[in-house]
């Protein structure tokens, strides 16, 4: 990782990502160059609220990597029961279900629901960066993680 | 100014980029090409300070720090380009101007 400035916009003009405004700098741009200077990636971003982030590179940076693969029935996460229901204290675990409709689809049961809404952000951010659920579910919580799962293993 | 039309320049996908040496805060000079031959670079061009620390610049600053051991896991090297004046340079004149003279003299 190496910092270096860029004072009298050298770089800035060189890329042609030079923001021509008022008290402006430049527009924020991410480049992702190989050996030979090739660029694989470019993403210019023409506003001020969003940032390329590391993985959106990742597939570029690091195209052999393998996705996370999770097979059916493994415990993936033990998670707190209701703190607020005594009688249903302790932990329940997190399963792992792969179904043939969507076989990138990893969806976790949890069961009685009494999960916070909180715990379950929780849970979905270390885990994956999508989650669809449903908090309205009466004695099992389901939701989804978009992450690859092999429904044969 | 002599400022260029943003799209005029910027390489493309499948493009040669062009070279570029720029300093560290240390004065060391860095040469893009130079990290190239090593590896895939990454280089992020920040906003700088536009009258400001631009937050998501920040973030995405400290999102690629988190991840430096990553990027050296995988070889790749990251270029963080901080654009434009250090802040320093951009308050001094201000405190110069004809209207923040008229401010003091209140």
């Amino acid at each position: 990782m190496i910092m270096v400035t860029d004072p009298d916009y050298k770089v800035t003009n060189l890329y042609g990502v030079r923001w021509n405004a008022p008290e402006e700098t430049a527009y924020p741009s991410t480049f992702v160059l190989d050996k030979s200077r090739t660029v694989l990636f470019q993403r210019i971003i023409r506003c001020t609220v969003m940032s390329t982030t590391c993985s959106d590179l990742q597939s570029t940076v690091e195209p052999h990597r393998q996705p996370l693969v999770i097979r059916p029935n493994t415990v993936v996460a033990t998670c707190e029961k209701s703190t607020s229901d005594p009688t249903r204290g302790g932990r329940s675990q997190i399963l792992a279900h792969a179904t043939q409709r969507h076989p990138l689809y990893f969806c976790v049961a949890l069961s009685p629901i009494r999960i916070s809404k909180n715990a379950l952000k929780s849970f979905a951010s270390v885990t994956s960066g999508e989650c669809v659920h449903d908090y309205d579910s009466l004695d099992a919580l389901m939701f989804g993680i978009h992450v690859l799962i092999d429904p044969v293993a | 100014m002599g400022c260029r039309n943003a799209n005029a320049q910027t390489p493309a996908k499948g493009e040669t980029a062009p070279d570029l040496t720029l300093s560290t805060l240390d004065g060391v000079k860095v040469q893009l090409f130079g990290e190239t031959s090593k590896g895939t670079t990454v280089l992020v061009i920040l906003r700088g300070y536009p009258g400001y620390q631009c937050p998501f610049c920040q973030k995405q600053a400290h999102d690629f720090i988190a991840h430096a051991s990553e990027f050296a896991k995988v070889k790749t090297t990251v270029l963080l380009v901080y654009t434009g004046p250090p802040p320093s340079l951009i308050d001094a004149p201000r405190n110069f101007s004809p209207r923040k003279r008229r401010r003091r003299r209140m």
